[in-house]
């Protein structure tokens, strides 16, 4: 058993790149690509294919021609057998977006393992994912004093290492709001594509007003709700007796005597937060994940990402 | 403490608690102190979490749903209030009374006789002194109970030697009979339950008036003793009374004491003084002792080598009656005895005589006798009227100072003076009808003393009984006296009849207030006595003993139970009594005489008082009981037909509880100890661990689910 609460361990966090994204777990995941579930245009002709029918070398569909299309698109062998105007119609690959977004609240400085270590991870794997298939990659992080921090447009697998080192110097503390950061994050806003917001999302002030901005924007929303172990099941990592429990964000304090009726509450409380989460999310087309920390990255995305449809 | 003997019934051990309200008061601020401290919780230990929101709500959650959640799993808080219980059931002095339950009413009879001041339970108290402390424990026993019983049954105590005193009638105030008990003294007289017994059964048996055919309800005896009562053959259990008998003693205790003591002086040289005692030895071992003899407080004489007493002898009832524990046919008990004669020293004055025996015992009463000595001395006598020739002669050839003869009317004259002839010798009829103050020998029924009653005459009597053990009567043999004519008498209960013909009293002994008065119902020339050697032997018995002679020269003889007596002046208002243990009481004269007792310890009790011819002083003493010198206690008791076992000493009474008390504080304290170092004890949610399966999907309280190794 655990005794997390009586001897808590000093935050291990990575500190080299390698740290974040070994190459065994590079090897495993350079096959991999990340999948929106619309086709969104983007400002490049990349990999992507997009909903706007464009000059791209894969044809669609034809349509008759209107005043006003581009001469250049109509298909003049057509117009010889059937003397009518036909317009050719192609899909137009466009690059794809992917915003990581990491929550570095100090509320995510805590675990076994750390939940911001967690995140780091993650955001560095998808990343990857994301530069070796030339998507335009972006990096965010809020939660800090400072506001939001961002790593913007990254594309090509030499940026790999850059990217590294932006999330190593992610520096949890602070409390920022999410809502001023999400509605910060949509403002800047560069194409579509998919965004990955990455916190606990135990937000006092609460995640609604803030997932809202982020929501229906062009992006793919994925929440991947990080959780420790010791968050899921206290008891188990040694919360039992009379506590003083400091909220690591705002110093509130609650005193608790762990007994089993309250950590059974605590859990239901937990799970119920999770489940308004999800509802939230569910209404508004975002996928939702709670993931404990202690889940292997490799793991994650090979099995949870692929199945439900972000990776392929 | 050992088992309860046949009969008595066992009864569930009920606890009584000494200092109930001190426990009270402890468990009353303790434990809600200590409940108030669990909920302040001043030592909770710190943690950062991510955020208190979740725990916040629980607590409340909790709070709303089930307001004592917080109480029910701490082990620790149990245990301390576990410990505070204890220590609070420590406070409050628990005892259990292990057997012998009460009920109903109890008579608590404590023996005070002479016996139970041996010391042979623990060398230090008597057996009277532990006596005392167990039936205070026994009247702890009676209350228990206390705040949460029933009403204890009605308790009276009663202190019991030759005689019987109530110390406290029935009452259910503990208090009133621990003092009640406290107040017991010890005597040294004989030990005697009679009057006892009347005693309870007066205060103690309640008769419905409703039901008259219904049997009386009786108390429980409770009887502390050793067993050696006179007087248990004569008694006897009524219907529905109960006799618990807590022996008291040990049965081996052995003794030796001095059963008698006497002095005379010389006939020929009343200077000299001889002193006469008896050894009584109830081991089962000859025994030898050094006797010492001292004269007011002065050693006069050792004897020269030391005294043997032989063994005590059979097992069977020797005197104390009640006593039993003997096979059937066994021999009977007899003590080994030994006579010690001192050889005589002169002592031409009064003073005490005391003999006492070197070798240490258990009982130290009877280890020492005394003996009161009065100076020789030479009697007045007067012989008034016309009396018989041959009692004149006998009483004008007794040694004395002077003999008068005198007429009634000399002596009717004389009045208060006639005080200062020691005997007065008369003829029936010269006596007045208002008998001054004095000794009086009357050959004849006088007119002026009341309790005669005459009332007629008998003729051709002989002797049917004499007392001879009378001083009067010593060495008198009256077996040939033939009585031609005497005066029938219906004498008073109070009149001493020495001599009884077939039906009337021949020779009696009168004491009226300052009147002592020897009389036959006959006139000597009315019988052949004059011929007989008796007849001046008991003339000159009378008189010697009228005039306190052979008192002074023999040691008058006086036991606890009897009333010592003093004749004094007349106008002497008081005298002032020196008892043994030093302590000084003044009586009053009343009639000439000054009474005291009836006295209950052994030892010299001096008289003075003054008078017109100065300071005077007399001397008593009082030697211990007869028979209580046999000390090994009885194991059980036979009172009429019925044989009661003993209860050894204890029973019934109450055991401390309070040292298991605390020692269950201390093992509590040890398990909260072990349990404060080891508080994630508390078993884990239900449901925690059915979430570890490596890739489980699982429900979290019905949440989302949760992707976990």
């Amino acid at each position: 058993m655990s005794m997390f609460f009586q001897n808590p361990p000093k935050a291990a966090r990575p500190q080299r790149v390698d740290d974040l994204l070994g190459n065994e777990l590079m090897a495993r995941i350079g096959r991999l690509d990340v999948v929106s579930r619309k086709i969104f245009s983007g400002k490049l002709q990349g990999e992507r294919r997009s909903k706007r029918r464009g000059q791209s070398v894969e044809f669609a569909d034809f349509r008759p021609y209107v005043h006003g299309d581009d001469l250049r698109f109509i298909d003049w062998n057509i117009f010889g057998r059937l003397d009518r105007l036909f317009l050719k119609i192609f899909l137009e690959e466009e690059d794809l977006s992917l915003v990581i977004a990491i929550d570095t609240s100090a509320s995510m400085d805590w675990g076994d393992p750390n939940k911001l270590a967690f995140a780091q991870r993650l955001a560095m794997a998808l990343g990857y994912v994301g530069l070796v298939n030339h998507n335009r990659v972006t990096l965010a992080s809020f939660g800090e004093a400072g506001g939001l921090r961002t790593l913007t447009n990254l594309r090509g697998r030499r940026r790999t290492s850059e990217m590294g080192r932006w999330l190593l110097d992610l520096q949890p503390g602070g409390r920022g709001t999410f809502e001023e950061s999400m509605k910060s994050l949509a403002l800047k806003r560069q194409g579509r594509g998919v965004m990955l917001v990455i916190s606990d999302f135990l937000l006092k002030e609460g995640y609604e007003k803030g997932l809202r901005y982020v929501a229906g924007r062009g992006y793919d929303l994925w929440c991947v709700q990080a959780l420790a172990p010791q968050e899921i099941d206290p008891t188990a990592h040694g919360l039992a007796g009379d506590w003083r429990l400091t909220d690591l964000e705002d110093r509130d304090e609650a005193e608790v005597t762990a007994t089993p009726g309250l950590v059974e509450q605590y859990r239901a409380n937990l799970g119920a937060w999770c489940s308004n989460l999800r509802d939230f999310c569910v209404r508004r087309s975002i996928m939702h994940l709670v993931v404990d920390t202690s889940t292997d990255v490799d793991v994650l995305m090979l099995e949870y990402l692929r199945r439900r449809g972000l990776l392929r | 403490m050992t088992a309860l003997p046949p009969g008595v019934p066992a009864t569930a051990l009920a606890i009584t608690w000494m200092t109930p309200f001190t426990g009270i008061v402890a468990a009353s601020v303790l434990v809600p102190l200590l409940v108030a401290l669990y909920f302040l919780k001043l030592r909770r230990r710190p943690a950062g979490v991510p955020s208190t929101l979740l725990w916040k709500r629980s607590v409340e959650d909790v709070r709303a749903n089930t307001p004592f959640q917080r109480l029910r799993p701490s082990l620790l808080l149990l245990l301390q209030l576990g410990l505070l219980a204890f220590v609070a059931f420590a406070l409050m002095q628990p005892r259990m009374d292990l057997g012998l339950g009460s009920g109903g009413r109890t008579v608590i009879m404590v023996d005070a006789s002479c016996s139970m001041g041996a010391k042979d339970l623990d060398g230090a108290r008597t057996r009277l002194d532990v006596a005392k402390e167990q039936a205070k424990a026994r009247v702890e026993a009676i209350f228990a109970g206390g705040l949460f019983s029933a009403a204890p049954g009605e308790t009276m105590v009663i202190a019991f030697s030759d005689a019987a005193k109530v110390m406290q009638p029935f009452t259910r105030s503990s208090g009133d009979l621990m003092r009640a008990i406290d107040r017991i003294e010890p005597t040294d007289g004989a030990s005697r339950i009679g009057d006892a017994l009347a005693l309870a059964r007066a205060f103690s048996t309640v008769v419905n008036p409703d039901a008259p055919g219904a049997a009386p309800e009786s108390a429980t005896l409770e009887l502390w003793s050793d067993g050696r009562i006179a007087d248990l053959d004569a008694e006897g259990l009524r219907p529905g009374e109960r006799l618990v008998y807590h022996v008291t003693g040990r049965a081996d205790a052995t003794n030796l004491g001095i059963e008698g003591i006497a002095a005379e002086r010389s006939a020929t040289d009343p200077g000299l003084i001889q002193v006469f005692v008896t050894l009584r030895n109830d081991g089962p071992d000859a025994v030898e002792t050094d006797l010492e003899l001292f004269v007011d407080g002065q050693r006069r004489a050792v004897t020269p080598k030391p005294v043997r007493v032989a063994a005590a002898t059979g097992t069977g009832d020797g005197g104390a009656a009640g006593a039993t524990g003997t096979a059937e046919g066994a021999q009977p008990y007899l003590p080994g005895t030994e006579r010690v004669t001192f050889p005589p020293f002169v002592q031409p004055r009064a003073g005490v005589l005391r003999v006492q025996a070197v070798r240490a015992d258990a009982l130290d009463a009877d280890n020492r006798a005394e003996v009161a000595v009065s100076a020789p001395k030479r009697l007045k006598i007067a012989v008034v009227g016309p009396v018989d020739q041959f009692t004149r002669f006998v009483v004008q050839s007794l040694p004395s100072e002077r003999t008068q003869q005198l007429s009634a009317e000399d002596f009717a004259k004389l009045g208060d003076r006639s005080d200062e002839f020691d005997v007065v010798v008369a003829a029936p009829g010269a006596l007045p009808k208002a008998i001054p103050p004095g000794r009086y020998l009357v050959m004849g029924v006088p007119p002026g003393i009341d309790g005669l009653n005459p009332y007629g005459t008998k003729e051709s009597l002989s002797v049917r009984s004499q007392r001879g053990e009378h001083p009067v009567l010593r060495a008198v043999n009256l077996d040939d006296l033939r009585v031609a004519k005497a005066v029938a008498m219906a004498p008073a209960s109070d009149v001493e009849a020495i001599v009884e013909g077939p039906d009337v009293p021949l020779v009696v002994v009168a004491r009226r207030g300052p009147v002592t008065a020897v009389l036959t119902a006959f006139e000597p020339l009315d019988t052949n006595w004059p011929w007989q050697r008796a007849f001046p032997t008991f003339i000159a018995n009378a008189v010697e003993w009228l005039g306190g002679i052979d008192q002074a020269a023999v040691g008058e003889e006086h036991r606890p139970g009897d009333t010592l007596s003093v004749r004094v002046a007349a106008g002497t208002k008081e005298a002032t009594v020196t008892m043994p243990g030093g302590a000084r009481e003044t009586i009053p004269a009343r009639e000439g005489s000054v009474t005291f007792g009836p006295v209950t310890r052994a030892g010299a009790y001096a008289f003075a008082w003054s008078d017109e011819r100065g300071e005077q002083r007399r001397d008593f003493a009082v030697v211990p009981a007869l028979g209580e010198g046999r000390i090994g206690a009885a194991s059980e008791l036979s009172v009429g037909t019925q044989t009661v076992a003993g209860t050894a000493l204890g029973a019934g009474t109450l055991s401390d509880l309070w040292p298991w008390a605390l020692a269950a504080a201390l093992v509590l304290l040890v398990v909260e100890w072990w349990a404060y170092h080891r508080r994630h004890w508390i078993r884990a949610a239900p449901g925690a661990r059915a979430v570890r399966p490596i890739g489980a999907r699982e429900p979290l309280g019905g949440g989302a689910p949760i992707i976990r190794p």
